[in-house]
């Protein structure tokens, strides 16, 4: 297999983008990212696109072909695939050009990310997103995305002691990160206070431990390591890509309040990177609700099990602290169109790994990691990326 | 394959209280789901028919037919199965 770097990078501003349709998003973030990696389109072998519901979305399927088309590449014909795992369909779209890169198939390839999702009522996405949990045993009984997680958080806090400051303290850390990020939907500031008084979704999360709906496309272009360096100065290697799957339905979980599919992933990833959990310098991890984002850092490896609250309280997880969670402002503040999150954190892991993150800048990051969950846990991708 | 009927009850695992629903069962809110471990091992994914602060985890609940749904005023009625809390027998209180 051939090692597999990141050579370009592309990501449009992220919120509600009534003023833009979802091929013009996919088009601006496919050009900023061949901008970015000096490439002409004749250079491009394969496209990958992550998208989970366009179709119930914007009544629009067969996004493979469209986003080629709306790329200006149909003269082209190359292969143009769209991949899907509920929210996790980014990171299997940036899994998918890694595999056809380091198969050598492909010498050049894009992976993309889109998802828009505000052309509908509330109510209708929320029923979209709850396709991706168990349709006969979980959401014929009335089960919504929330309330998968706040079930989760409930036994956490049971079991752990985990409180509902600490996970509120996750969305107020991501909304202070996503003032310092330019395509975050929210770049306001808010307090454990806003999160307690905001409206109560699903006991015991509130609408401010909740990802928002959101429009956004990010893209990635993807280069054999060998010769990556004639297209950018500061290509970053991709030296571990973990996929891994459970069951689609919560209740079936060996445990409750672990992502097994979590721990599968990252082990296999940090196996073929040849490090460890405390070699991470920052991380972009799948904090759909902050619940998500304390049960990502304890099945990562980076704290024990039941410490990730205690993490987030004691503000290692910030930026300046020990390990840097979701310097994008996460999905809670920089936005979550499902399927381009998975490629917006590459984005973000690269920028950083590059040295061009701005006001959020790690300093020195050397190892990167991206994490993302399809569903309730049925999916997890975890991507290490170096310098 | 053999049938197997299970008795229905059962312990709760985890439950939230849903404020805000999928369109479907948003007339409904709020209402209790929960995890259920079945008295025979497997878990399932149910609503508790009980006011929020009743339902505790490790609570015992069992099985009643109710209406899950309907398709419209005119549409099918979906049927199935929700929980409601066992009541504990007190033995010191009146009959």
């Amino acid at each position: 297999m051939r090692s597999v770097s990141i050579i370009g990078v592309g990501c449009t501003k992220f919120g509600e983008r009534w003023d833009v349709s979802l091929r013009d998003m996919v088009a601006e973030a496919g050009v900023l990212a061949i901008d970015d990696s000096n490439l002409i389109g004749e250079q491009i072998d394969a496209l990958y696109v992550g998208n989970m519901s366009a179709g119930r979305f914007v009544e629009q399927e067969h996004i493979g072909a469209l986003i080629a088309d709306c790329a200006g590449l149909s003269r082209l014909h190359i292969p143009s695939t769209r991949v899907e795992a509920a929210c996790a369909s980014g990171g299997l779209a940036l899994r998918q050009g890694v595999l056809a890169v380091a198969s050598g198939y492909h010498d050049i390839v894009i992976a993309a990310g889109v998802e828009k999702m505000t052309d509908v009522s509330s109510g209708t996405a929320a029923d979209a997103l709850a396709s991706a949990a168990d349709r006969e045993w979980e959401c014929f009984f009335g089960a919504t995305f929330p309330a998968l997680y706040a079930m989760m958080a409930r036994l956490h806090m049971r079991r752990y002691g985990t409180t509902h400051d600490q996970m509120a303290q996750v969305a107020v850390k991501n909304h202070h990160h996503g003032c310092l990020n330019p395509i975050a939907q929210y770049q306001m500031e808010i307090t454990l206070d806003d999160v307690d008084r905001s409206p109560m979704v699903s006991d015991p999360l509130h609408v401010l431990d909740c990802s928002p709906i959101s429009d956004g496309a990010a893209a990635v272009v993807l280069a054999p390591t060998e010769i990556a360096r004639k297209f950018a100065d500061t290509p970053v290697r991709i030296v571990g890509s973990g996929q891994a799957s459970d069951t689609l339905a919560l209740h079936d979980r060996r445990d409750i309040t672990t992502l097994d599919a979590t721990v599968h992933a990252a082990h296999s990833a940090f196996g073929q990177a040849g490090i460890e959990p405390k070699d991470i310098d920052v991380a972009e991890v799948h904090d759909c609700f902050t619940i998500g984002e304390i049960l990502a850092i304890e099945d990562l490896g980076f704290v024990e099990k039941g410490q990730g609250g205690k993490a987030a309280e004691e503000g290692i997880t910030a930026l300046g602290g020990r390990l840097p969670i979701n310097t994008s402002g996460g999905l809670k503040a920089c936005g979550h169109p499902v399927g381009a999150t998975g490629i917006k954190q590459a984005y973000e892991i690269a920028l950083q790994l590059r040295g061009e993150a701005g006001k959020r800048q790690v300093e020195d990051a050397e190892f990167g990691l991206a994490h993302n969950v399809g569903g309730s846990g049925g999916t997890a991708i975890v991507h290490i990326m170096s310098r | 394959m053999e049938e197997y009927k299970f008795k229905g009850t059962g312990t709760v695992v985890t439950f939230t209280t849903i404020y805000t629903a999928t369109e479907d069962f948003d007339r409904q809110t709020p209402y209790n789901l929960a995890i259920i471990r079945l008295d025979e091992g497997p878990r399932l994914t149910g609503q508790i028919v009980s006011s929020a602060d009743k339902v505790k985890i490790g609570m015992r609940v069992s099985p009643v037919f109710r209406i899950l749904g309907k398709e419209g005023d005119r549409g099918i009625i979906y049927y199935g199965t929700k929980f409601v809390p066992v009541e504990e027998p007190n033995v010191d209180g009146p009959k």
